[in-house]
Formats: structure tokens, C-alpha cells, sequence
């Protein structure tokens, strides 16, 4: 939780606890804590004994890396947001992989493949649990784990348990696209990233890094992402590498950022016949 | 009909700002032929931010503008040329149509479905994704 605002006193040890994100356990001490190093990144914050060992750190994070140096600087800072557990569900390179062939098109040919983000909230214990979900919709085949997906199922990519006292205010799903053609020709590539359907919510249009409440277990937001692929004439493949981080954010704390994953669509549209 | 999430007030720093659009194939590349046949391969790959890519309208044939980058321009990131081997196998005299008109059909109907296998073959190699990576991050220099 973040250091008491000014007037209140703070101990250096105090600061060693928010940068460590615990204290130490019985018969565990503080050594040489450096006013210095714990303003200023890559400089030695201080040595603690766990009851185990004597381990010498470094915690990158500052309110101000700049001489003079001042406890008073570090009122109400927070380190870190804390999460009980940050848990990456895949085990692939990508996240979700998506592909979609347009074969014996003659002429004109235009091919869409739409994905679905979704964010549901749960309960565990007393803990409050948010699950990034990527869903395969009719456009297109999805692949999880190396395993063709069932369109309507959700795959986790992304589980992050809070306690209740930690739980965020808000979440973002941060986007960008890489798209890519061989050949290059007479083909466009967009992407278009939309309100997504069948959850409790909807995300809304153009949802790129759009911050959303994160509501109370349980409930479900659903957001999607379509790749449109037009051509003429045009024997080849589109990719698009959609890179998305989701991002928490809690008042006094940091942004935290709990993943970055990428998913990738293939399309792949094969010309025959006259070309017009 | 759904129920739109409520949104918040907090703003967050943007972390992931690629948007990129990459080309390559025939119209990047160097076909290296002996005797008319294809045994080498020089690819280059071309990238631009998607917001600047140079664009060209194309009206196709049900009267409908479709932009798409012109390819033929120069890119704002040009990967370092890199050489790829043709399989024996997949060796051939046919050669790509350009968008040239008209197309020479039986032509085509060898030269594109082995390109095809070409570019899976070539995004496979290390050198690909080598150059492929050193193009994407100059690109997030910009």
C-alpha cells in the first residue's frame, strides 16, 4: 500500500518495506539502506537478512532521482500494485493463432477474421480474480496451446488474483498491429477493433487502450478485434500480429502492466481464372 | 442488446505503438535464374508506418476503390537483402505476372502456387525473422 502522505513520518525502513513489497520475517534485519539508492535506479537500495541469507537489491522505481535526496520525497509513494498471483494460461509462442482461406476467388475477393478479447471477473476464496479470455468467432479457425479451438469456448490467456483491498480500479487493453503482405500487389489490410457480444458487457468501438471500470465479480466484457483482407486478382497471404498488453491501474499506484501477448491471424486468398 | 462497459476517468501511457505495414515477395525480390530457372531467391523486406505507407486506389472490376500500398515505392525501412536457395523440387521457368495485364493463365497456375510455397519456406528460415525483427524495430525507433 502506498507510504502515509506528508505530515506523517516515514522511516527509511518503512521505504525498504514498499520497494521490497513485504517486510522480513522474524529474526530478519535491515543493512546499510541507502537514501540514494532508493531514489535513484541502479544504484543498491539496501541489504536485508530473510533468516536464510544476506541478499543485496535493487528495486527499480523512484518519485525523484534527483540530488538532494529526501525521505519527505517518498510521501504517499507506492511501489508496486500487488497481486496475489500473476498467472500466463498459454504455453505457446502466441497467445491464439487465426486462419482463414479464400480458395478459387475469381476477381473481386475480400475475406474477414474476427476474434473475441474477453474479461470476466470471479470470486475465488475471498479474493477477486480477473481472466483475460481470447474466443474464436465463425470468421475464422483458432488455434490455443497448438489445438484447434471451438468457436463460442474461452481460452484464458491471462489470470491475475488480487485481494479485494488490492483489487484495481480500471483496465485497458493497449493494441497495435503489425500487418504484412507477400506478395505486395493489389491488396488492403485493415483492422478495425469493435464492441464484442455475448458477455454481460460490451466494449464498445475503438476500445485501443480506452480504460474500463474493472467491475466486482462477476461480470463479463467482451471486446473484438476484425481483420480485413481485400483483393483482386491476388494469390497470396496477409498476416496481421496483433500485440496487446493489459494493462491495471489502482489509485497511488503505478500502472501495472500484468502481460503483453500477441496473437496472429493468417489469411491466405487464392486468385484463379482471368484476371479482369 | 449489449450493455456498453462503463469506462473511467484514468488515463494510461500508450506501450504499444507499432503499427506497421510490411511487404515482400515478388515485387521486393530478386529472382535469381540459370537458364530461365528460378534457384535463388534475393528478398528484401519492405516496412512503413502504417499511418505514412504510400497509398494508391485501385478500382476493381465492380467499380469499387480499394487502397492499398504501392509497393513499388520506397519504404521507409528496407531490410538488408538476404539470398534463399530454391529447393530442386520447387525450381521453375514460370515467372510472376507483375499485375501486368493480361495475365498469362497456365503461366500463373504454376508460377503462383509454388510462390506460395516459397514464402513458407522463407518466413521459416532464420534469416527471415532475423530481418524481419531488424526492420520492426527500426521501425519502433520512429
Amino acid at each position: 500500500m502506498p507510504l502515509p502522505s506528508s505530515p506523517n513520518q516515514i522511516s527509511m525502513s518503512d521505504i525498504a518495506v514498499e520497494k521490497k513489497g513485504s517486510g522480513l520475517p522474524s529474526g530478519g534485519y535491515w543493512q546499510n539502506i541507502s537514501l540514494k539508492g532508493l531514489s535513484v535506479n541502479s544504484v543498491t537500495d539496501f541489504s536485508y537478512y530473510n533468516g536464510d541469507a544476506l541478499i543485496t537489491a535493487d528495486y527499480t522505481g523512484t518519485p525523484n532521482s534527483s540530488a538532494p535526496y529526501g525521505v519527505g520525497e517518498f510521501h504517499g509513494y507506492a511501489h508496486a500494485l500487488q497481486t496475489v498471483s500473476n498467472v500466463q494460461n498459454y504455453t505457446s509462442g502466441n497467445a491464439a493463432s487465426f486462419v482463414r482461406v479464400l480458395p478459387n476467388y475469381n476477381g473481386f475477393g475480400s475475406l474477414t477474421v474476427e476474434y473475441q478479447l474477453v474479461m470476466k471477473t470471479t470470486q475465488v476464496g475471498s479474493n477477486y480474480v480477473a481472466t483475460l479470455y481470447v474466443e474464436e468467432t465463425a470468421n475464422g479457425l483458432g488455434a490455443y496451446n497448438s489445438t484447434f479451438m471451438n468457436t463460442g469456448t474461452l481460452y484464458p490467456i491471462q489470470t491475475v488474483t488480487f485481494t479485494q483491498a488490492n483489487w484495481p480500479d480500471s483496465y485497458a487493453l493497449d493494441h497495435s498491429v503489425n500487418a504484412n503482405s507477400a506478395p505486395g500487389g493489389s491488396i488492403a489490410t485493415t483492422t478495425t477493433l469493435l464492441g464484442g457480444t455475448g458477455e454481460t458487457h460490451t466494449s464498445g468501438s475503438n476500445w485501443d487502450n480506452s480504460t474500463k471500470e474493472l467491475l466486482n465479480p462477476t461480470t463479463g466484457t467482451a471486446f473484438k478485434v476484425r481483420h480485413t483482407t481485400t483483393a483482386e486478382c491476388w494469390y497470396g497471404v496477409a498476416t496481421y500480429d496483433d500485440t496487446i498488453s493489459l494493462k491495471f491501474i489502482k489509485s497511488g499506484y503505478p500502472t501495472f502492466t500484468a502481460a503483453t501477448f500477441t496473437i496472429d491471424t493468417e489469411v491466405d486468398l487464392e486468385h484463379t481464372g482471368i484476371c479482369p | 442488446m449489449d450493455t456498453i462497459a462503463p469506462t473511467s476517468e484514468e488515463t494510461m501511457a500508450k506501450i504499444n505503438d507499432g503499427f506497421y505495414t510490411i511487404i515482400w515477395g515478388p515485387g521486393t525480390w530478386t529472382e535469381n535464374r540459370t537458364d530461365g530457372v528460378v534457384k535463388s531467391i534475393t528478398v528484401v523486406i519492405k516496412g512503413w508506418l502504417t499511418d505514412s505507407a504510400p497509398m494508391i486506389n485501385k478500382t476493381t472490376s465492380s467499380d469499387e476503390i480499394v487502397k492499398h500500398v504501392d509497393w513499388t515505392q520506397d519504404a521507409t525501412i528496407t531490410s538488408v537483402p538476404f539470398t534463399w536457395y530454391v529447393p530442386n523440387d520447387l525450381q521453375t521457368t514460370a515467372t510472376w505476372h507483375g499485375h501486368q495485364h493480361p495475365h498469362n493463365e497456365a503461366n500463373d497456375d504454376t508460377y503462383l502456387p509454388l510462390m506460395k510455397q516459397w514464402l513458407t519456406l522463407i518466413k521459416a528460415t532464420d534469416k527471415y525473422t532475423e530481418e524481419y525483427n531488424s526492420v520492426v524495430s527500426q521501425l519502433d525507433t520512429l
